[in-house]
């Protein structure tokens, strides 16, 4: 899977949370959820889950306390399907 | 050290994150979810706990400098239920939390020191109008005043002609912004 068709289907995951639309129109590794998207903390456990789900992986807890940038979660992705 | 959570309730009882075992996990321990699995009210107990464990968590980012961290289950919630209170604690760190609970919102936040905390409803709410409120707390007219965030987004109060730095905490959610203040050197 190339980083572009992680970053496009990261972009579809986190899109109905995202409380600052502008900030999509830039999404890139240095995009970061809480302050660029404006997505809310609870519904940032909802996005994990999510790209769980999309990507069928697992991310463990201390995974998840890095995930909050598209970037964060792009290495996180590459790295626990390399490990599947 | 200040820390405050809004959550409103008309955005998240919908969600059902109780009924959510993947989401409940992640965000909750053991014991936790057996208290509010045996709550009356399950769903607004969650969003109870979690607004508490979120105002500890800023209160703990801001006192130790910490990066920010998606991190909800290093902070275990000790429920009062009867007093709308809790101890959170993480890494040895206790944390008391009160909260507000009412038909709209929740509003958590710390209270070790005495705290001025009101909560707004966001559409008619700018950065001006939360200056002048801020300043009638601190006996400043509010264009006197600026919000600053250092690199990891924590608030402070700066002044006009003064070095000196009031911290406090801020949050939004849905329809509602919610300000702590604590009632220090002013």
């Amino acid at each position: 899977m190339s980083e572009k068709d992680i970053i496009d289907r990261l972009k579809k995951i986190v899109e109905p949370y995202v409380q600052r639309m502008e900030g999509l129109k830039n999404f890139q590794e240095e995009t970061d959820f809480l302050k660029d998207l404006q997505i809310n903390s609870a519904n940032l456990v909802d996005v994990v889950l999510d790209v769980e789900d999309e990507f069928d992986i697992e991310i463990d807890n201390d995974s998840m306390e890095g995930m909050l940038t598209v970037g964060d979660a792009k290495s996180i992705i590459q790295r626990k399907i390399s490990g599947r | 050290m200040i820390g405050n959570d809004i959550i409103d309730l008309k955005v998240s009882l919908p969600e059902r994150k109780s009924e959510n075992s993947r989401f409940m996990d992640k965000v909750f321990s053991k014991k936790e979810r057996s208290f509010i699995e045996n709550s009356e009210d399950g769903e607004m107990i969650l969003w109870l706990m979690w607004s508490m464990k979120e105002a500890a968590y800023k209160a703990h980012q801001r006192n130790f400098g910490l990066s920010r961290a998606l991190n909800p289950l290093s902070f275990s919630c000790a429920l009062n239920l009867s007093e709308r209170s809790a101890t959170v604690l993480c890494d040895r760190h206790i944390y008391s939390i009160v909260s507000e609970v009412k038909s709209q919102y929740i509003h958590s936040y710390t209270c070790r020191e005495a705290v001025f905390q009101k909560v707004f409803v966001k559409p008619g709410m700018n950065k001006e109008h939360l200056l002048e409120e801020i300043g009638a707390v601190v006996n400043l007219h509010g264009t006197a005043l600026h919000i600053e965030k250092d690199s990891e987004g924590i608030p402070s109060l700066s002044f006009h002609n003064s070095t000196k730095k009031l911290p406090f905490s801020l949050s939004h959610h849905g329809n509602f912004t919610a300000l702590a203040i604590p009632l220090i050197n002013c």
